[in-house]
């Protein structure tokens, strides 16, 4: 089921990237597709404006791989917000570039087994910067602990917090300089956890078309 | 051409127009004309405080945009921020797909900041800190006090706020650490030359007072340009200088014994010798067992084939005795000159000499004579490095002075004794 209209308010809309979540762009229902039907699980907030040059529709390359930019979550925390850019790649595999504060990040959703040797949630809770994790076999630092939310969403998205749910997150730099560092997120939800692990890539590299015009530097 | 995208917004204190430059990322502004914070983390903005207080002008204005190194950027934050009666600038710059960078203004020196993100590269060293392959030397520790803020920030930063810093660092570059209660914050910090700010924001900066704690050395740059050039310098000479070597015959020609002639005054020939070299260096020794006396040689080495008369004098004396510490002797049995730019051919050498001993009397022993024929020239070699060695050495004089200038400023200096702590 591609096509539907919006158990909300009617209006049309599509998956086209096979994501199991979409925003109406009316109404801004946070849409979830099943093999039967398409639900609505709550309204969303639009995206307030904001100075990205990425938007939907946009085209990148990463690792030599193409992707398209397909969705977006707009997460905050006590003391700001961010973006995450949900992208698609042929695979179909999705990815997540951050952007957060002119820094950029890939990362994509690792299996459960990733996790293993990482402590539950109570103990994260209390991690601090400086703390090292093993992710996948792999030695990360945490750099950054806090309670994140979904302030906003829009297009089709592979993953979603729930309306109104506060998400433990969990930000490690691994090791490599430059755009190469690595970088990891583990995200605490109530029932499950899931871990991204990515780099840093320089906004350059990815060779954006159909940026929204920013008089900045590209 | 692209639109610039900004939103704009009217303090809620003072009614003064504000323009965002960040938003998205910016999580506060502070206005420009009164002062008053203002969050604008949520989509509607409140007053986190109100000061209504005229700010002080900065030497670059918010919105202003120019290229550095690379990049350009917009500056959308200042704060100028204190130690004790000492202060400093920093403005924040943006740039949407670049991200964010300080630029600090200290005394009229300006650098370029980006913070650290590969923190797993900073390691701590004997003396400081270890990051991407330098080192970076410890240089200050002190307080960082927020005098004066406007404009937006990624973070809440509020007048008054407190941190602590620490820096370090290997010309031209700075490693700079932000402490508070909850967090480390490095930032890698590059010296700029002002000019470079004042072409990138078409602003007249005024000039820098003393020197900065990572400002380049300038003896030291140009060191460093020259250093190639010194070291093919010096590698050449020595290249010729071992041709020299490898070429010079060294050819030992003996002369005969010189007898001391009757008549003081009478010169004596002593033999002819032929030196096949065609322009040749070469070492004449005269040698006697003088015994507490003193010999004055006159040389002329005549040409045989055009009558040229190549002259130089030498002399040697030897005295000893015992006296209460023992036996004691001092001066030489023998003297070597060298003779220079002989042509090649047939040469006599006329001695003539004048002498004298501690009795009053004229030194009768014979002087052995003989001459090395195409010696190596080793003067103009000490010379040639010499005269390269000069201006590096001057150069290196010239960066001790800065080095220790900068570090006079330091309460970690390595040219001062310092209790460590």
């Amino acid at each position: 089921m591609t096509a539907f209209r919006c158990p909300t308010c009617g209006a049309p809309g599509r998956f086209s990237s096979g994501a199991p979540y979409a925003v109406c762009r009316y109404c801004k229902s946070l849409l979830v597709r099943t093999d039967v039907s398409v639900d609505s699980v709550g309204r969303v907030a639009a995206v307030p404006d904001d100075f990205s040059p990425l938007q939907l529709g946009v085209t990148g390359v990463f690792d030599r791989r193409p992707f398209t930019v397909v969705g977006r979550l707009r997460k905050a925390w006590d003391e700001g917000s961010w973006n995450e850019w949900c992208v698609l790649f042929d695979g179909p595999q999705f990815g997540w570039l951050g952007e957060a504060q002119g820094d950029w990040v890939m990362t994509f959703e690792q299996p459960a087994s990733a996790l293993d040797d990482i402590p539950g949630a109570a103990e994260a809770a209390g991690a601090g910067p400086g703390n090292r994790w093993r992710l996948g076999g792999r030695d990360f630092q945490v750099s950054d602990v806090k309670q994140v939310t979904c302030a906003a969403a829009e297009g089709e998205l592979a993953a979603v917090f729930a309306i109104g749910e506060a998400v433990l997150c969990v930000d490690l730099r691994g090791s490599g300089r430059g755009s190469g560092l690595a970088f990891a997120t583990v995200e605490f939800h109530a029932q499950r956890r899931h871990v991204y692990v990515g780099r840093y890539v320089e906004f350059s590299e990815c060779r954006f078309a159909n940026l929204r015009p920013l008089d900045g530097d590209v | 051409m692209s639109e610039t995208p900004t939103k704009s917004l009217n303090c809620p204190a003072c009614g003064a127009p504000i323009t965002l430059r960040a938003l998205g990322s910016s999580v506060m502004v502070v206005c420009a004309a009164c002062r008053t914070e203002i969050d604008i983390s949520k989509p509607e903005f409140r007053i986190i405080q109100q000061f209504n207080v005229a700010a002080r002008a900065f030497d670059l204005a918010l919105g202003a945009r120019g290229r550095l190194r690379g990049g350009l950027f917009q500056i959308i934050g200042a704060m100028i921020r204190s130690n004790g009666g000492y202060s400093w600038t920093e403005y924040l710059l943006f740039n949407p797909t670049l991200g964010f960078r300080w630029l600090v203004e200290d005394e009229g020196h300006w650098s370029l900041g980006q913070t650290v993100k590969d923190v797993s590269e900073l390691n701590s060293g004997l003396r400081g800190m270890r990051y991407q392959a330098r080192d970076f030397r410890k240089f200050a520790a002190g307080a960082a006090i927020v005098d004066t803020v406007v404009g937006e920030f990624y973070w809440r930063v509020k007048a008054g706020s407190r941190a602590w810093t620490t820096d370090y660092v290997a010309p031209p570059l700075m490693l700079s650490e932000e402490k508070t209660e909850t967090e480390s914050i490095w930032t890698r910090l590059e010296y700029l030359d002002p000019h470079e700010v004042a072409d990138a924001f078409k602003v007249p900066v005024r000039e820098p007072t003393g020197i900065a704690p990572h400002q380049p050395s300038p003896a030291q740059q140009t060191l460093h340009v020259i250093k190639r050039y010194v070291w093919g310098s010096l590698a050449l000479a020595v290249l010729l200088q071992v041709i020299t070597v490898f070429m010079a015959r060294n050819l030992v020609i003996p002369l005969g014994v010189y007898v001391p002639p009757a008549d003081p005054a009478q010169e004596v020939v002593l033999t002819s010798l032929h030196l096949p070299a065609r322009r040749s260096l070469n070492e004449l020794t005269a040698s006697a067992a003088l015994d507490n006396g003193w010999v004055d040689v006159d040389y002329a080495l005549v040409s045989k084939q055009t009558g040229e008369s190549f002259e130089l004098g030498t002399g040697f004396e030897f005295y000893s005795g015992a006296d209460g510490d023992g036996a004691w002797s001092e001066g030489t049995r023998s003297s070597t000159v060298l003779v220079p730019s002989l042509p090649r051919g047939d040469y006599d050498l006329v001695i003539g000499t004048a002498s004298g001993d501690s009795r009053g009397g004229r030194v009768d022993q014979p002087m052995q004579l003989s001459l090395v024929h195409d010696v190596t020239p080793w003067r103009n070699f000490w010379i040639v490095c010499a005269v390269i060695a000069m201006y590096p050495l001057v150069l290196v004089y010239r960066n001790l002075v800065f080095e220790r200038e900068r570090w006079s400023d330091s309460a970690f200096s390595p040219y001062t004794e310092h209790t460590s702590g």
